[in-house]
């Protein structure tokens, strides 16, 4: 019979954790995680990290102005090119935009108006869409009739054209930009909720509280809002992404957050003329943060489906 | 040899053309009894024996488009692009004159300014090859809709039409300033539309599918986009240069830039802006500076009391922290000039901007937050929107990085053309609250008093300004039949709005369009499309060139 040594037990032991850490490690979407953690630590401390403010120009140097514009004193001087350009500075290491700002500060800053306007537009669409698709799946009859038509009607509707519409009759606005996505996006919550309540509620433990004569909305709030949570945070992670694009859209197309606010989507839209002057890093570097925040909340929303899915995880 | 004959029968016919037509007007006869005012109307240059149209000249336009704007009767400003194309009016501005005989060949006024008549060139026609009768052009009058209708409808008595080609305009009371307001750029009253073909197919049948007496047919549109435009070869001063015209909305001005660098454009307006020195230097562009009108910043609402513009020193500190020097430097290319008027010096009666008449705003931050602070704002204060003219949204950012370096802090309101135009077009009823700036510029030829009647007395229709003191004068103006003496009340005026900073004059626009090699003629000759004093558009149409 063999025996185990003193200590090895807890070698064991040990060993063991380190491999469920490790597969703990190894099933964590890393890349999405790394790279929104750093965007938002960014959008959050953006006042702290930013070299220069988000929308007064960076105070030039005398012989800055003399040699852009002849004269030793100027208020701005306009697209200075990166650090790793002749004539960049580490001052301003991305350079400076049309109007003499400093576009690192510029893009840290619009880092919180991409994440707040995606986050909140996301999370109020959530709200709603999972209310309404409790109140159709459980409540039925009338209830379900009214809600779901509504929501059909309401996806059929292309998101960016109705956005659009919703903008135009709201006007610009960083908050009329997360009320126009949760009226765009509340839908898409409610048609999947619903489908997710009407077999929840089939099930024993919501009617054995019917029987007891438990409320209706005890019931909604106790056992269906939260079987119904990780369809909703999987939908939600998707949706960020797509709030995230539809956001900047409005914002090049200059019926979203309105200038001088810094979006990633007007910096855009501003700079085009740019790139015919080759000033590529003034439409490449706001295209890159949406992508990598579209991306990294797409990859999130991807792992997040597997893992609260019990079929697809255990595949 | 047989080219030097062909020129020189060419310039025969074109005097004789020339000839005939001065000689038909000189020989017209009276129309009107008893005195008559001095008019100052040029003749038309007819020229005929011109060649058949040829090529195609695509216009990028810089703000989107509006169907309305085909319908005269429904005028607003920027529409003058397309009544040039589509239509045709009595008299209209021209290279040769602010005031130059169109479809009327003859004009009278009475010397007591209470009545005025046309005599229309013989054998008229629309486009439809229907007559054009003066029966036409009083029923444009009377269904006339657009800026000012009112103000003109209500001033007439009544219409005699004497016969197909003459007409007689009788007012209730003297009307001095009636052809400045019917001469084409001041009103779509002038632009004659076809009667019967507008009662045929109504309001919005018209805005589909024009037809007028213009040199271009209209061929087709898509909403707002585009529109294309075919040579009328039966256009009564010549036939067009050019067989086809189209004209598109290019809203962003790098897509305008890359389509005369590619040749998908041969014409395109307010290059000014990141790209100017790229046009400048490109050799194979050519631009026209084309300074129209000064750029000015307007104040809706600024006499409530509720308004932080209510206070004179507030709407002074705006001017004060304007650099205009560095703001005509980034916008112009140094090309633009900072202006002390709110309108054009090209405008008749205007007092100029530049130190002659009336000096050039200073730069004056520090004295700016001072008045700030005796205003009650030591801290400055946030307006709800800066709102510029389209698409000037660059310059929009700089004004108001100007501002927000003495405290006054917005955001820009981004709207596009026809959105903006309608807006200001309301006057006070536009933008409601009265936080607000409006950038706002109106390039028309005309009287600087057509202005003042628009933009600054009580009933003016886009006005934000009411002023006891203005209106004191304006009802002498308005009272007067004395030539002289409404010009200096109108210039009276002038000094008073810009005193009162109720407008703040900016710098005169250059509102700079580019054209390709493709237009004709070679060279700095090009500039001659660009003749007619203060219009923002190179009219007229017919006598664009381009190679085939």
């Amino acid at each position: 019979m063999a025996t185990i040594p003193v200590g090895a037990e807890s070698t064991i032991a040990a060993a063991r954790a380190v491999r469920r850490g490790s597969r703990v490690l190894r099933d964590l979407p890393l890349v999405p995680l790394v790279i929104l953690g750093l965007l938002v630590s960014v959008a959050a401390l953006a006042p702290v990290l930013a070299p220069h403010g988000k929308l007064d120009p960076v105070t030039p140097k005398p012989e800055q102005c003399q040699a852009k514009f002849g004269i030793p004193d100027c208020p701005y001087v306009d697209n200075v090119p990166p650090f790793w350009s002749r004539g960049g500075s580490l001052e301003t290491p991305l350079g400076t935009d049309f109007l003499g700002r400093d576009v690192l500060s510029r893009l840290m800053y619009g880092a919180r108006i991409s994440l707040i306007v995606a986050l909140t537009g996301t999370l109020f669409a959530g709200a709603i869409g999972t209310a309404l698709g409790v109140l159709a799946g459980y409540m039925g009859r009338w209830w379900d009739e009214i809600i779901m038509r509504i929501t059909d009607a309401w996806l059929t509707l292309p998101s960016l054209v109705f956005a659009i519409l919703l903008s135009s009759v709201r006007g610009p606005g960083l908050w009329n930009v997360v009320l126009i996505l949760a009226l765009v996006f509340w839908s898409r919550y409610s048609r999947a909720v619903r489908g997710e309540v009407l077999a929840i509620r089939e099930r024993e433990f919501v009617k054995l509280a019917e029987i007891n004569g438990i409320g209706r909305l005890t019931i909604i709030w106790r056992h269906l809002i939260p079987n119904v949570m990780n369809t909703v945070m999987v939908l939600f992670s998707l949706q960020v992404g797509v709030a995230v694009i539809i956001e900047a859209s409005l914002s090049f197309l200059g019926v979203g957050v309105p200038p001088p606010e810094p979006s990633w989507g007007l910096m855009m839209a501003q700079e085009r003329e740019s790139l015919m002057e080759g000033r590529w890093w003034l439409e490449i570097l706001p295209g890159s943060c949406i992508t990598m925040l579209v991306l990294a909340a797409n990859m999130l929303g991807d792992w997040l489906r597997v893992r609260l899915d019990p079929q697809l995880r255990n595949r | 040899m047989l080219t030097k004959t062909f020129a020189i029968l060419s310039v025969l016919t074109l005097t004789c053309g020339v000839a005939w037509n001065q000689g038909v007007a000189s020989a017209s006869q009276p129309i009107l009894s008893g005195p008559l005012a001095t008019l100052d109307i040029k003749d038309a240059q007819i020229e005929t024996g011109r060649g058949t149209p040829s090529g195609t000249l695509k216009i990028g336009l810089h703000f989107g488009m509006d169907p309305g704007w085909f319908d005269p009767l429904g005028y607003y400003g920027p529409a003058l692009h397309f009544y040039y194309l589509i239509h045709d009016a009595l008299i209209k501005p021209m290279p040769q004159g602010e005031f130059t005989y169109s479809l009327a060949e003859h004009a009278e006024m009475s010397a007591d300014f209470r009545r005025a008549a046309f005599r229309l060139r013989p054998g008229l026609k629309f486009q439809d090859g229907h007559p054009l009768t003066t029966e036409d052009v009083k029923w444009t009058f009377e269904n006339y809709r657009g800026l000012s209708f009112k103000y003109l409808q209500d001033k007439v008595e009544n219409i005699q039409i004497v016969n197909d080609r003459t007409i007689i305009f009788h007012f209730k009371t003297p009307f001095v300033d009636f052809l400045d307001l019917y001469s084409g750029s001041g009103s779509g009253a002038g632009w004659i539309v076809p009667k019967h073909y507008y009662e045929q197919v109504g309001k919005d049948g018209f805005k589909a599918r024009p037809v007028g007496a213009g040199p271009f047919k209209f061929v087709s549109q898509e909403a707002g986009v585009q529109a294309t435009f075919a040579a009328w070869d039966q256009y009564w001063r010549r036939v067009p240069g050019v067989s086809t015209i189209n004209v598109r909305s290019v809203r962003d001005l790098a897509a305008r830039m890359a389509g005369l660098e590619t040749g998908e454009l041969d014409l395109a307006y307010g290059m000014t802006g990141k790209l100017l020195q790229r046009v400048m230097t490109d050799p194979k562009l050519r631009w026209d500076p084309n300074f129209t009108a000064p750029w000015h910043l307007v104040f809706p609402g600024y006499n409530e009391r509720s308004s932080p513009f209510h206070d004179k020193r507030v709407r002074q500190a705006v001017s004060l922290a304007i650099n205009r020097p560095f703001l005509v430097k980034q916008e112009t290319q140094g090309i633009g000039k900072p202006w002390g008027n709110w309108i054009s010096h090209e405008n008749r009666d205007a007092l100029r901007g530049d130190g002659t008449d009336l000096p050039v705003p200073p730069y004056d931050p520090s004295k700016a937050k001072q008045l700030l602070a005796e205003a009650g704002f030591p801290n400055g204060f946030d307006f709800d929107w800066y709102v510029p003219f389209v698409p000037y949204f660059d310059m929009a950012e700089r004004v108001l990085n100007d501002l927000r370096a003495v405290g006054i802090r917005s955001k820009v309101q981004m709207l596009d053309a026809p959105a903006y135009m309608a807006q200001t077009s309301k006057g006070r009823k536009g933008f409601p609250g009265n936080r607000t700036i409006v950038q706002r510029i109106d390039p028309r030829p005309g009287g600087a008093k057509e202005l003042i009647r628009l933009y600054a007395v009580c009933d003016g229709p886009a006005s934000y300004i009411c002023e006891p003191a203005i209106e004191a004068l304006w009802a002498k103006h308005e009272a007067s039949v004395d030539v002289a003496e409404r010009d200096r009340l109108s210039k009276e005026i002038q000094r008073i709005i810009v005193d009162g900073y109720y407008l703040v004059p900016l710098y005169l626009n250059p509102f700079v369009h580019a054209v390709t090699q493709k237009v004709l003629p070679a060279g700095d000759a090009v500039h001659h499309y660009w003749d007619t004093v203060n219009a923002p558009f190179p009219w007229p149409w017919e006598v664009w060139e381009v190679r085939s």
